[in-house]
């Protein structure tokens, strides 16, 4: 039999296989689509704004007015609620109402106005850091602001020309510019990994159980036939899920990142070969560990937790210089890891190929390793199974 | 028979104790993966994130600066390279996860009282460092300008007290509560073992209606129960809920003990907490059970149900940010109800009423999965009888 048609006849039969299993239908065709779709709208808006943050001022003053005034007039803070006391703020607090209580003092501005400078308290609820840090950053800015115009004022008085006053209220002036995330918001940040780490654990699963049924279901004599080779095995019954999962990333590149906005640099050449060793290491990947299953649901039930802990060791949401050493080890296993990186690192910083060729060094090695570890445990599951067949033809 | 709830629920005890799947689910899986994940934020925070210095002054002040940047416990300069090497090849190589950029005249600017500006350049591909390198770049440039007024003020004639207010007329003093360290231990951990926990609750009650029938011992179940849909619901949730509450006590009583996560709240009162989300959860999942004779798609349902619950649930990004859609969708998932009171209740020990709305919705889901599984099974009761015989 010809390799194309020996070929050929795997892929219809694979093409059986998920015909015949709701899961697999399920989590290679419709998953994809649900969640990118699902999780993606959630940073439709990238930022999140009008966090609510409550004001206490003791002083009702026109100086603690304008104060409430220019953080309510910031971009992300939204000053909702004015209690009389502290402990009104507390009850907003509990109840999630707000993020944040500001404390202004009795005697704030004429504090200020007398040169005898002020303290105000700023209560964070730190149960969830995106918000505290947002409400954190307007205040002590709004503070620096207000306390720049006081300096102003007083240099004024003092003969200073206004262009002179300005320069001198605040000798350095740190000026942040964000490389790669210019707006530094969350939506860039997570959806470029999101996107793909759906598309990864999609192929884990629905390829994993495929390869599970095979012994579940006692059908792997005809795909490890001792006629065919392992070789031409491992392609028959992957070259569906590779074209599939080809299509997926080229999807995503060229339809859902614009759709939502995200940067595509990088050279085209490069995220292509990218994608497809990715695609291949994750597909010899999923057929090692799917192979020592038994059972479809067993697989999955596993498997389904792996996305986190999968996702948190790329050094994609947690850096991996802050990670134990064996987990920076541990996570060179996974196909993930490089990908992720180059992966950012083309589409959003627009690197040069020399900056992320050792990872497609990683990648290619993976595949060789993977590939070499994959022939060895089917030739002994071939080997196990002849065994079996002779031995039930015997009895 | 008079015990007949007694008898299932030692019957499903025994049949989860002895099924490779609900072993799997509820005493390895949840070791392996709480411990796992607790390791990975054992440092707690990020310290010391790499940066670089191009300094084109060079000056006593130019050095001084780069000081109090390394003093910084979030930053280390790991570079000072030459100034003829630019921002973007240092990021890009990688050699640092930010660049601050020193202008040539800096100090002589400083000493003329003329305005300098210090550019930095974050990479901000990882939101963390953008926040983190913000804060704290901003802290060191305040203290430098406030140190350089206090010196002009203090020329003027000007007391270090009064030079001080002057030059910081408003001091905010910032109160972290509930996670002053910020510490991402203390702050992620707590989050993703709960979702976990009824994940693997949701998964292990996703099977037990339908594997009875699949497993051909409905016959029997519905004996012991006196022909009662409630019996067999009833008996079956307080033996998943049982095992379930095992897994509890491996996160409160070991993962947060061992890595040192403070719980404030009152242990009744979280107890009280997760026992109504594990109902809630057990009560849904077996109405999928009881819906689905397929135990895969029961499975999948389970799993495409709840894994996005994290996520959801408004942990790392607020529910008020979202699309309506998916803030709806965040509403059906009960991780979005329990995560807000267990917050309410561990973290902030707020008294027991602010959790109420929770509770209540809670309630709600444990109802709506009742129901559906009563449902379900009432309207498979010929079926099941057909099984029976």
């Amino acid at each position: 039999m010809s390799f194309i048609k020996d070929i050929w006849i795997l892929i219809k039969r694979e093409l059986g296989i998920i015909a015949g299993d709701g899961s697999i239908i399920l989590t290679i065709f419709g998953a994809p689509l649900l969640y990118i779709f699902l999780l993606g709208t959630i940073y439709m808006n990238k930022d999140i704004e009008s966090v609510n943050m409550a004001v206490v001022d003791m002083d009702q003053s026109q100086l603690s007015r304008t104060y409430t005034r220019f953080i309510e007039s910031s971009e992300k803070v939204h000053v909702s609620h004015s209690p009389n006391t502290y402990e009104e703020a507390q009850d907003l607090f509990y109840r999630f109402d707000v993020f944040g209580v500001l404390v202004i003092p009795k005697g704030f501005e004429k504090d200020i106005m007398t040169l005898k400078g002020t303290d105000i308290t700023l209560y964070l609820n730190n149960s969830r850091f995106l918000m505290s840090n947002e409400i954190n950053k307007t205040v002590q800015k709004v503070s620096l602001m207000l306390g720049a115009g006081v300096r102003m004022k007083y240099f004024e008085e003092m003969g200073s020309h206004p262009n002179e006053a300005i320069e001198m209220v605040m000798p350095v002036q740190p000026q942040v510019n964000f490389v790669n995330n210019i707006f530094n918001n969350y939506g860039y940040f997570l959806l470029p990994g999101l996107l793909f780490l759906i598309i990864q654990q999609t192929l884990l699963i629905g390829l994993g159980e495929s390869v599970s049924i095979e012994r579940e279901d006692n059908i792997l004599g005809s795909w490890l036939s001792p006629n065919r080779s392992i070789f031409t095995a491992i392609i028959g019954k992957n070259a569906f899920y590779f074209i599939l999962y080809l299509a997926y990333p080229l999807l995503a590149l060229t339809t859902i990142f614009p759709f939502f906005e995200l940067p595509v640099h990088g050279d085209v050449a490069h995220l292509s070969l990218l994608v497809v060793l990715f695609i291949m290491a994750m597909i010899l990947f999923t057929n090692l560990v799917g192979s020592f299953f038994k059972k479809q649901i067993v697989f999955m039930e596993i498997v389904a937790f792996t996305s986190y802990p999968i996702f948190l060791i790329t050094g994609y949401a947690w850096p991996r210089y802050a990670l134990p050493d064996i987990y920076i080890w541990f996570s060179y296993v996974l196909p993930t890891t490089p990908f992720m990186e180059t992966l950012v690192k083309l589409t959003q910083q627009d690197a040069a190929f020399a900056n992320v060729s050792c990872n497609y060094a990683i990648l290619a090695i993976q595949i060789v390793v993977l590939y070499a570890l994959l022939h060895w445990r089917l030739s002994y599951l071939r080997k196990k199974n002849v065994k079996a067949v002779s031995a039930s033809v015997s009895d | 028979m008079r015990f007949a709830i007694i008898h299932i629920v030692k019957h499903e005890l025994v049949r989860l104790i002895n099924f490779p799947s609900s072993r799997n689910l509820l005493l390895f899986l949840p070791v392996i993966t709480f411990f796992f994940l607790s390791i990975i934020y054992i440092s707690g925070g990020l310290r010391d994130v790499p940066v670089a210095i191009i300094d084109h002054d060079q000056t006593q002040m130019s050095r001084l600066l780069s000081r109090y940047i390394d003093a910084s416990p979030l930053m280390k300069v790991v570079k000072q390279p030459d100034s003829r090497l630019s921002a973007k090849e240092l990021l890009d190589n990688e050699d640092a996860y930010a660049v601050v950029v020193i202008p040539k005249d800096f100090q002589k600017n400083i000493i003329i009282g003329k305005s300098t500006p210090l550019p930095a350049y974050v990479n901000a591909s990882s939101i963390i460092h953008g926040n983190l390198v913000y804060s704290a770049l901003s802290k060191v440039a305040v203290t430098v300008s406030t140190g350089a007024l206090i010196q002009r003020f203090k020329e003027q004639g000007k007391h270090y007290d009064q030079a001080l207010a002057m030059a910081l007329p408003i001091k905010v003093h910032v109160k972290p509560l509930y996670n002053p360290w910020y510490n991402y231990l203390y702050y992620l951990i707590p989050g993703l073992t709960t979702v976990l926990l009824f994940m693997i609750v949701f998964f292990v009650a996703a099977r037990s209606i339908n594997n009875e029938c699949n497993s051909g011992a409905m016959p029997a179940l519905l004996e012991m129960s006196n022909n009662s849909i409630f019996n067999i619901i009833i008996g079956k949730s307080i033996a998943i809920y049982m095992l379930s509450m095992s897994v509890y006590m491996l996160i409160i009583g070991i993962v947060f003990p061992v890595f040192g996560i403070p719980v404030f709240g009152s242990f009744w009162l979280i107890s009280l907490l997760f026992s109504l989300a594990i109902f809630a959860n057990i009560y849904l999942a077996m109405g999928v059970s009881a819906v689905l004779t397929d135990e895969v798609i029961a499975m999948d349902i389970s799993f495409f149900y709840n894994s996005p619950a994290f996520v959801f649930s408004g942990f790392t990004f607020p529910i008020f940010g979202m699309p309506a859609f998916n803030s709806f969708y965040s509403d059906l998932i009960p991780y979005t109800y329990f995560l807000k009171a267990f917050l309410k209740l561990y973290q902030m020990n707020t008294p027991l009423h602010y959790a109420f709305p929770e509770f209540k919705a809670l309630l709600v889901f444990c109802l709506v999965g009742f129901v559906i599984a009563y449902a379900a099974l009432y309207v498979h009761l010929n079926k099941l009888k057909s099984c029976k015989q």
